[in-house]
């Protein structure tokens, strides 16, 4: 089995590598400490045209493979993870329902413009009383002439108070539970939509999260994303494996980060006249946090893979999602244990990874569902080693 | 106007480094990509591009190496690549490397040659003024300003103790100092481009260019680890003497 | 027999200390038993304008060369490389023939400059001869002469041998003392030369003293403030030292969140890292987060009042004692040195 990265996946991966340290890195501090939104960096970053990767080359796309957006994504993640989240609604989530049902106008007016980073875009599933159990969302749509009248709350949404455009996912018939699901295009400046409560996070700060408030909002029936009602759910699954490994992928690039900076701690650091590194407790932290590293590399990158090879790697993404994420969380929490009490000052950077890592939690899946739904398919004979 | 810009591929600054039987040779590790100061020269042949239409062609010589870096020249605008491709590049004399590549220049045509005025994994400036030397050309290098008008170039470059100011015209080389130009981020158009690119490769032989034999390496050794550190008490006075002496004649960094 | 050939190069009214130095350690290696330059003429050439210092040179080399005549004074690249190729037994002026041997001359060293920078590439290309720059050491450990220098921005050094050459050869400054007895017998050869050519490159302007700032992650010195500096007032002792040694200012972290100092001069890991031939650590404790930022410094200074200040953990020279009274006294012996 091949493994290695094309020679041309490399070179973009060391691309965006050294876009990241040049544009980014320097800012993340900043970006933390103020917990505003960068704009000035959002405007420069988004206008190398990185954002329309994965899409064809005819919408200013560049028809990348999963693995290589991976590549980027965990990148982008290393220098830091919140404004990875805000880029990636750009990217994936907040664009991917447009490109594939939205008709021509929707396009020109929100679809390309997202791409290019002149708007901002954001896709809405959580309510207060719905995070993981999507069938009981309680927005919802009714249909009028011409078009649906939505109301509802949608809670912790990325990006949600910048928005220019939301895909929302409301309920046409509750009685349907999931399967009673739909995709709207709503649009800033549709009477009735608006930003509610910003909510102030331990981390990934500086991109904003918050309510989105819809009271009576009507949208024409060129607004529902998708050929038929009730198919929300099922559109959802074909993006649900990227979102997942681009979860993982992200987790990666903050353990890299963290790692790197434990491993420079560590080599200057002095206890008892020698090198905390040479200590074998502080040892066998990175032994532990460099196996499962690897780990979580090759789950992400094969599931990846797969999804480029026209797979369907259903349970291999959520393991991916899984496994990365709980490496992520372990490797920050050893980070600032390595660095003793600096672990804990503001001054260092571990205590940012450690509060962004959690954060990483919640996309995709929590992983108490996740577990759920893996023992579930191994019991029923649907997955073997 | 023809502008070829000399490219050469380096080990990442931050790679890990080994000496390795016995002092023989060095273990790097593999990061490489577009020297520091050969990404001005590059930045700046392009904003020339932009500014009055000129092509831009990265060459770069190597044993097996070279590619990253004319990707990066090609994801920053340049518009084509040639990689003088020779095992005999391996560990070859400074004077071989700028045979190779005013060959090349001289094959391809040019009007203006820009390189850095040196690489970071040897830091030691020799190509480029080779290059000219070889070409028959003028050069001017460590070049901080630039102003073109037609054929006449007024360039500026730091000297000890000050600036100064200077005239040349084209046929040139130039080699480039840091604040000449700020090297773009390349967009992912240029990114793309790069990726795609297929490489045009030629050999020593193909360009009739002839090795010169390098010097005799006789080996490599680690760098020194900091020794325990000095003490000094003292009066402030008698202190200060005895360190001034001390960075002067131990430490020789005065 | 051969020759080692020393490149001098003036600075105002002097030869510059450089110049001394390579001259001592040709002297040296001339003079040391069984080694490959034991033996070897020491010959030091100076040009145009420069000549005029020729009698600086009495005692430090066996044969002074002046090359003086129209066209070589003020300097020009074009106009030296001619003169010093045909002087140096070049092959046919602008066509170096392969490996041509050049007649006496084994080495001739350069101090590294500008200037060496570019007359020394261009000269190796014209003789076809070996060329060698940012070197730190000139011996005859082995009986061979060997040049050392530095790879990889320091992480490895490499010897090479020079064997018959022509090698040119470039060192940093306070590669070697100067300290050696001269007291050769000196002979001055003059040689009035003129240039094959006009030269193409003409100077329109010098503005002495115009030189860019040096930037902190450039600077080959750079002089650190910390707490110890006791507030702004005092920042100007910084300022003076560095401006002595031609280096940069910079600021640790507690500085510069007091807002006592600019970010952009904060050296350390969540600031710039710097890697200077010289660090003066004044006033600054060492916590590991400033360490990170300034670790690679070849030689570290630390001048702190606590002896068992980590910054001394780092330091090759430490100096208990108070960074308000010590910086002026160093700034003091520099300026006088």
């Amino acid at each position: 089995m091949d493994f290695r990265l094309s020679e041309e996946q490399e070179f973009f991966k060391q691309t965006v590598a050294d876009t990241v340290d040049r544009l980014i890195m320097p800012k993340v501090e900043e970006i933390d400490r103020t917990d505003e939104f960068p704009w000035d960096l959002w405007r420069e970053f988004t206008g190398l045209g990185y954002l329309g990767m994965r899409y064809p080359e005819d919408i200013g796309g560049m028809d990348a493979d999963p693995v290589t957006c991976m590549l980027f994504y965990e990148e982008l993640a290393r220098a830091s993870v919140g404004f990875a989240q805000s880029v990636t609604m750009n990217m994936l989530m907040g664009t991917y329902f447009l490109f594939r049902f939205g008709d021509d106008a929707i396009k020109e007016r929100c679809l390309l413009p997202a791409l290019r980073g002149e708007k901002v875009a954001t896709i809405c599933f959580t309510e207060d009383q719905s995070g993981s159990d999507i069938g009981a969302t309680r927005t919802n749509a009714k249909k009028v002439d011409g078009g649906w009248v939505i109301n509802g709350t949608k809670n912790w949404i990325t990006n949600g108070p910048l928005a220019d455009f939301a895909t929302v996912l409301a309920t046409t018939d509750p009685t349907k539970g999931a399967k009673g699901l739909n995709f709207f295009l709503v649009e800033k400046g549709t009477p009735g939509f608006s930003p509610g409560q910003v909510m102030h996070k331990l981390g990934c700060r500086g991109t904003v999260t918050g309510e989105l408030v819809f009271e009576d909002v009507f949208v024409p029936d060129q607004n529902l994303l998708g050929e038929e009602v009730g198919k929300g759910v099922i559109y959802l699954t074909e993006i649900l494996n990227e979102v997942r490994c681009m979860t993982g992928a992200l987790a990666i690039g903050v353990a890299r980060t963290a790692l790197a900076d434990a491993v420079e701690y560590a080599q200057k650091r002095v206890a008892f006249g020698r090198t905390i590194g040479e200590y074998q407790l502080i040892r066998e932290k990175f032994a532990r946090i460099a196996v499962e590293m690897e780990a979580s590399r090759l789950m992400v990158y094969s599931a990846a893979w797969k999804i480029g090879e026209g797979q369907n790697p259903r349970n291999e993404a959520m393991m991916a999602k899984y496994h990365a994420t709980e490496m992520c969380l372990m490797a920050v929490d050893e980070v600032t244990r390595i660095y003793g009490a600096n672990g804990f000052a503001e001054e260092y950077g571990p205590q940012r990874y450690f509060r962004d890592a959690r954060f990483l939690l919640y996309g995709g899946g929590t992983h108490e569902v996740l577990k759920n739904f893996l023992g579930k398919e191994v019991l029923a004979g649907r997955w073997r080693s | 106007m023809r502008i070829v810009v000399l490219a050469k591929e380096v080990p990442d600054l931050e790679a890990q480094v080994r000496v390795v039987n016995g002092g023989a040779a060095l273990e790097v590790e593999k990061r490489r990509g577009l020297n520091f100061f050969d990404e001005i020269a590059v930045e700046q042949a392009v904003q020339l591009k932009q500014a009055q239409g000129a092509s831009v062609l990265a060459v770069s010589a190597g044993a097996g190496t070279g590619v990253e870096a004319l990707r990066r020249a090609l994801a920053m605008g340049a518009e084509t690549v040639l990689l003088v491709d020779d095992p005999a590049l391996d560990g070859a004399d400074p004077l071989t490397v700028a045979r190779a590549l005013a060959a090349a220049a001289r094959r391809e045509g040019f009007d203006l040659v820009l390189a850095g005025k040196q690489a970071t994994d040897d830091e030691a400036g020799l190509v480029g003024p080779m290059v000219a030397e070889l070409l028959g050309v003028p050069c001017v290098t460590g070049v901080t300003a630039l102003e073109m008008e037609g054929d006449v170039l007024r360039v500026s470059r730091e000297v000890e103790g000050g600036r100064e100011t200077l005239r040349v015209s084209l046929p040139a080389v130039l080699t480039v100092e840091k604040g000449l130009a700020e090297p773009r981020v390349p967009a992912v158009m240029g990114v793309m481009k790069a990726m795609k690119a297929q490489i045009s490769r030629v050999t020593l032989e193909e360009l009739g260019a002839v090795t010169f034999p390098p010097l005799v390496l006789v080996g490599y050794s680690g760098a020194p680890a900091r020794p325990p550190v000095t003490m000094l008490e003292g009066e402030p006075a008698t202190v200060a003497a005895d360190l001034a002496r001390l960075l002067r004649e131990k430490a020789k960094v005065l | 027999m051969s020759a080692i050939v020393v490149m001098c190069e003036a600075r105002g009214d002097d030869y510059r200390p450089a110049t001394y130095e390579l001259l001592a350690q040709a002297r040296r290696l001339a003079a040391g038993g069984g080694g490959e330059a034991a033996g070897n003429e020491v010959v030091a050439v100076t040009l145009g304008d420069e000549a005029g210092l020729k009698s600086r040179l009495n005692g430090q080399a066996n044969r002074v060369v002046t090359l003086t005549g129209d066209g070589l004074a003020p300097y020009s690249a074009d106009a030296w490389v001619d003169v010093l190729a045909a002087f140096l037994g070049a092959g046919t002026s602008g066509n170096p023939a392969a490996g041509a041997p050049v007649a006496a001359a084994r080495l001739v060293l350069f101090g590294e400059s500008a200037r060496t920078r570019e007359l020394l590439p261009r000269l190796a290309a014209r003789m076809g001869a070996w060329a060698v720059t940012n070197a730190v050491d000139l011996t005859t450990d082995t009986g061979n002469i060997a040049v050392r220098r530095p790879v990889l921005g320091g992480k490895a050094y490499a010897v090479h041998a020079v064997g018959e050459g022509p090698v040119l050869a470039a060192f940093r400054p306070h590669s070697f003392g100067a300290d050696a007895v001269g007291g050769l017998a000196t002979v001055t050869e003059e040689i009035v030369a003129a240039p094959a050519a006009p030269p193409r490159v003409t100077v329109l302007a010098t503005e002495i003293g115009a030189a860019m700032r040096v930037d902190l992650t450039e600077a080959n010195v750079v002089v650190s403030g910390g707490r110890g500096m006791k507030g702004p007032d005092n920042f100007h002792l910084l300022e003076e030292l560095a401006d002595a040694l031609e280096g940069a200012v910079g600021y640790s972290r507690a500085v510069v969140d007091a807002g006592q100092a600019e970010h952009a001069d904060q050296v350390g890991k969540s600031g710039k890292t710097v890697s200077p031939t010289l660090y003066v650590a004044a006033g600054i404790s060492g916590a590991i987060h400033h360490i990170m930022g300034m670790d690679t410094a070849k030689v570290v200074v630390a001048i702190n009042t606590d002896p068992s200040a980590p910054v001394f953990g780092y330091a090759d020279y430490g100096v208990v004692g108070d960074a308000l009274q010590v910086l002026p006294a160093l700034t003091e012996e520099i300026r006088r040195g």
